[in-house]
């Protein structure tokens, strides 16, 4: 066999063994809001590490990092966020380290709000039939309750 | 006849992996407005549990983003929110859509409700649930896009034929529920019924 053909099988394989770079963001936000500080920089870093373009990473870890008080590398990785992603993340960002702008773009003081574009199709919907009971045999038997779907 | 047979067998293993997949709702707002930004809201607690928003928003944040949309990152807008001194989820999800795009320039939020997160403990069984309910609104009209509402059931295997076994499998599995792999299948499950945003990559 030539070496080549073992090229495909061999990127197979380590294609298999490419970290999802969710996981270790999953974990970086439990991480933050749990307030574990510093603790939760190595879930970032893995993260970016694994996709250093993943959407959102570089504003999660420059918001982490701001509230610790490195306000240097925060602006790094927000000018990071900002070329990868200008148009989504440019006013999110702005208002974050612009508090006064913030403030001033507030919402109003809260009141009960009855949006009723949104519970009129939900009250349209069908119900569906109520979850069934999980089988005494199985392992890791999954049951599913579904309703209230949007068309 | 060997390749009727292939074909054949190609076919039932399409059609397996097409009956596997959960199935996808649109509507025709959703394919008119496209929604490309999406703020996923702190879910709002509906049950007794109080570590309900710690365990479940990581998972709904990064399963949302997962189907290929933009999601602020939730560090920011709770830290936004705070700016603007709200910090409870049900005061936040009841705030106009509107507001969103204001603030965020996001296109569509997603509000969750946790409605169920709980174990139960019976004998020899122990069954943990968690339940969602979200939705996902155009931020500029308040249309809504999606809806979503499921409990996933999980009971570990106790069955090894000795009922004193299965009575203490029980008991141990009820003391140590972890809720995070059902929460994270639950929301994995119930956004795959999104479509498909702009950032999608195929697995």
């Amino acid at each position: 066999m030539k070496p080549k053909f073992l090229l495909v099988p061999g990127m197979l394989l380590l294609g298999g063994c490419a970290v999802n770079p969710w996981l270790p963001y999953q974990e970086a936000v439990r991480c933050h809001l749990d307030d574990k500080g510093p603790a939760c920089d190595k879930f970032y870093k893995q993260t970016i590490k694994a996709d250093p373009k993943l959407r959102g990473i570089h504003a999660s870890y420059a918001t982490h990092l701001l509230l610790q008080g490195n306000k240097e590398e925060a602006a790094k990785e927000f000018q990071i966020e900002q070329t990868n992603y200008p148009s989504e993340s440019t006013k999110s960002i702005a208002l974050l380290l612009n508090p006064t702008a913030a403030v001033a773009a507030a919402p109003e003081p809260v009141k009960p709000v009855v949006d009723t574009a949104a519970k009129a199709p939900a009250a349209a919907a069908p119900v569906a039939a109520p979850a069934a009971k999980p089988s005494k045999n199985s392992k890791n038997t999954a049951a599913t309750k579904e309703s209230n779907r949007a068309k | 006849m060997r390749s009727n047979l292939r074909i054949l067998a190609l076919g039932f293993a399409a059609l397996a992996l097409v009956g596997c997949a959960p199935k996808v709702y649109t509507t025709a707002d959703f394919e008119r407005l496209k929604p490309k930004t999406v703020l996923v809201l702190p879910p709002e607690n509906t049950t007794s549990n109080t570590e309900v928003l710690q365990k479940s928003y990581p998972f709904v944040f990064s399963e949302l983003a997962q189907r290929g949309y933009y999601a602020i990152a939730p560090e920011l807008a709770l830290q936004l929110f705070r700016a603007n001194k709200l910090e409870d989820p049900g005061q936040i999800n009841s705030l106009p859509t509107s507001k969103f795009n204001d603030v965020f320039g996001v296109d569509a939020v997603l509000r969750t409700k946790v409605t169920e997160w709980s174990s139960k403990y019976i004998v020899i069984s122990s069954t943990v649930n968690v339940g969602f309910d979200m939705e996902l609104l155009d931020t500029k009209t308040g249309t809504l896009l999606w809806r979503h509402s499921q409990t996933l059931s999980k009971s570990p295997d106790n069955s090894n034929g000795n009922p004193l076994a299965m009575l203490i499998n029980a008991a141990v599995n009820a003391a140590l529920t972890k809720y995070e792999p059902i929460a994270s299948e639950n929301a994995r499950l119930m956004t795959l019924t999104i479509p498909q945003g702009q950032y999608y990559v195929k697995k």
